[in-house]
């Protein structure tokens, strides 16, 4: 089976970039002291292993939002960043830094997805009813600048340097000094978001021969739409809530994988899922190990590797006529 | 069961698309919609196929309403090829045949050996088992509408409702699958089909229903529908009848009518 081969060789690649996330860093800990009381591991335990259960979560459920938006939108354009609900996440998050004072975790956290979650009900409700894709997307775009425009505001009346510095945190995406309590308040949210998003399957390749056939076929549009809005609604507003916005990992996973599993949009799900979280991971590891101490933004890192895949892949499909 | 329609007006925008359509359909024949751009056609398959919504009227299959029925046996019993023959992603062509099977599958489970025959079938029905592994970019505009009729097939519904299917094809495959169409109505398939041209609909279709400006001018056996004077009304077209080798009038446009004299 060439599927269960390529699910299975993702998989590998996942728990391979797992331990290499863990054994990255400026200081290098040997494998010997692992699982010791050796204060080196503490290194490992405390403070990457934490960050490598964020990027593996936030991957997987980036990479599966991106598939189900471009199936959904039948956009190969589409991605995360097209529901305006990263922006809202990033903006509830910036608000609280800005205005509040906030620092710890939790106040972060809660206002992000208080954030994302208002824009989610702003944008069913705004979509409601209309079957149509478009209504969906224009709504997401306008939200999306909403909280761009809002969000730059907010930089721009910051109170100090620390608060900008935190802020672009925000917009450039960062697992940066991620702790287990960021592990705990995110992870159900991305779980619950992620198990919705793979119940849209169906329905995608359905949508692949329009609404109008998708509806003929026997499928309720009004369904799919809550479920897209709701799953991508929870893991990309639970991802931004603890990283900031992470672009790209939605764009270019089902671009990748595409020609390697097929254009059936629900054989990409698990397929972009494990691709995300293998993007993710080697890209957090690839931050830390820049020289200087100031660790590239993961935003930044996750451009730069996914850039060339990138551009390779529209060259080889420029060849095939077809995007 | 009848496909049948009571009343119907639908409104599309601020636009009044169909006043008041009445019409029963009968399975096991071919019944061909025809008139001028914009007189409704397409609505009016969108409603048979419970996918218009009315202002007024009601859409019945073998006596319960199309509106009320559960998605999935409504997409059983109604098969619907729209116009539109865009394919968003380029999928295997067994892959978009399967489709069809869609309204039959429990969630989650991979096709059964019922799904597989049907898929089958319809590929042989439509000619297009050659194309098995190949993508859809690959194929032309009228193997594409070949591939997307079987598709319709594949779900193996009572009712087949086609918007244009004969516009990507070329001659012979106008009339292969013409007589295919002809070939499931006489296995106790409906099949209705939006056509274009009038020789076409006298060839493969039993019965005829004209639109002019969403309102039926006439329905009813080919023979009688696609007579001078109901053509000069729905179209004001002149035609020239002329018959086949096997006894069939076929209209042949010649000229527009005069207008009537005010």
């Amino acid at each position: 089976m060439k599927r269960a081969q390529l699910l299975a060789g993702l998989a590998i690649l996942v728990a391979l970039l797992f331990v290499a996330s863990l054994a990255a860093g400026k200081v290098f800990v040997p494998f010997g002291t692992w699982f010791t009381d050796d204060p080196r591991w503490w290194i490992v335990a405390e403070l990457r292993l934490p960050r490598a259960i964020l990027g593996l979560v936030i991957g997987a459920g980036l990479g599966l939002t991106g598939a189900v938006l471009q199936g959904y939108l039948r956009n190969p354009l589409a991605d995360p960043s097209v529901l305006g609900v990263s922006s809202s996440a990033a903006l509830g998050a910036v608000a609280a830094i800005v205005l509040f004072a906030a620092s710890a975790p939790l106040a972060i956290f809660g206002a992000a997805m208080a954030a994302a979650a208002g824009s989610m009900l702003l944008l069913a409700a705004l979509a409601w009813r209309s079957q149509s894709a478009v209504t969906f997307v224009l709504a997401g775009t306008v939200l999306a600048s909403l909280g761009g425009a809002l969000t730059a505001f907010l930089i721009s009346i910051a109170p100090n340097p620390y608060a900008t510095a935190e802020i672009i945190d925000w917009i450039m995406g960062s697992l940066t000094d991620r702790s287990f309590a960021e592990v705990q308040l995110a992870t159900p949210f991305i779980l619950i978001g992620g198990i919705l998003l793979l119940f849209t399957g169906r329905a995608l390749d359905a949508l692949t021969l329009g609404e109008e056939a998708a509806r003929s076929l026997g499928l309720r549009l009004e369904r799919t739409q809550a479920l897209v809005v709701a799953g991508a609604g929870l893991v990309v507003g639970a991802s931004v809530a603890v990283t900031g916005v992470v672009g790209f990992v939605g764009l270019i996973v089902p671009h990748l994988l595409r020609p390697l599993v097929g254009a059936k949009p629900s054989a990409l799900l698990l397929p972009s899922a494990l691709g995300g979280a293998a993007l993710v991971l080697a890209a957090d590891s690839l931050v830390r190990l820049a020289p200087g101490a100031a660790e590239i933004r993961l935003g930044v890192a996750m451009a730069l590797i996914g850039t060339p895949f990138f551009f390779g892949l529209l060259l080889k499909l420029r060849r095939s006529a077809w995007i | 069961m009848d496909l049948s329609i009571d009343n119907l007006a639908v409104t599309l925008g601020n636009r009044k698309v169909l006043h008041g359509i009445d019409a029963v359909f009968r399975p096991g024949k071919v019944t061909a919609i025809l008139g001028p751009n914009g007189s409704g056609k397409s609505t009016l398959v969108r409603a048979l196929a419970g996918l218009a919504d009315a202002d007024a009227g009601s859409v019945r299959i073998g006596g319960r309403l199309v509106g009320r029925l559960e998605p999935r046996e409504r997409a059983r019993a109604i098969g619907y090829l729209p116009q539109d023959a865009s394919v968003h992603w380029n999928i295997l062509v067994q892959d978009l045949v399967a489709l069809g099977r869609m309204p039959h599958r429990t969630p989650f489970a991979g096709p059964s050996a019922a799904d597989q025959d049907a898929v089958m079938r319809a590929m042989e029905a439509t000619d297009t088992l050659a194309f098995m592994g190949r993508a859809v970019a690959e194929l032309s505009g009228g193997e594409r509408a070949r591939v997307l009729l079987a598709r319709v097939l594949a779900g193996q519904p009572q009712w087949l409702l086609a918007d244009e299917p004969l516009a990507a094809l070329d001659p012979a495959h106008q009339l292969g699958l013409l007589d295919r169409l002809r070939g499931l109505a006489g296995q106790g398939m409906g099949v209705v089909i939006v056509l274009h041209d009038l020789v076409q609909a006298a060839r493969a279709a039993d019965d005829v229903l004209l639109l002019r400006d969403g309102k039926v001018v006439v329905f009813g056996p080919a023979r009688e529908a696609l007579g001078h004077q109901p053509l000069r009304d729905a179209f004001g077209v002149e035609v020239m009848v002329i018959g086949d080798d096997q006894g069939r009038l076929l209209p042949v446009p010649i000229g527009r009518s005069l207008p009537p004299m005010e």
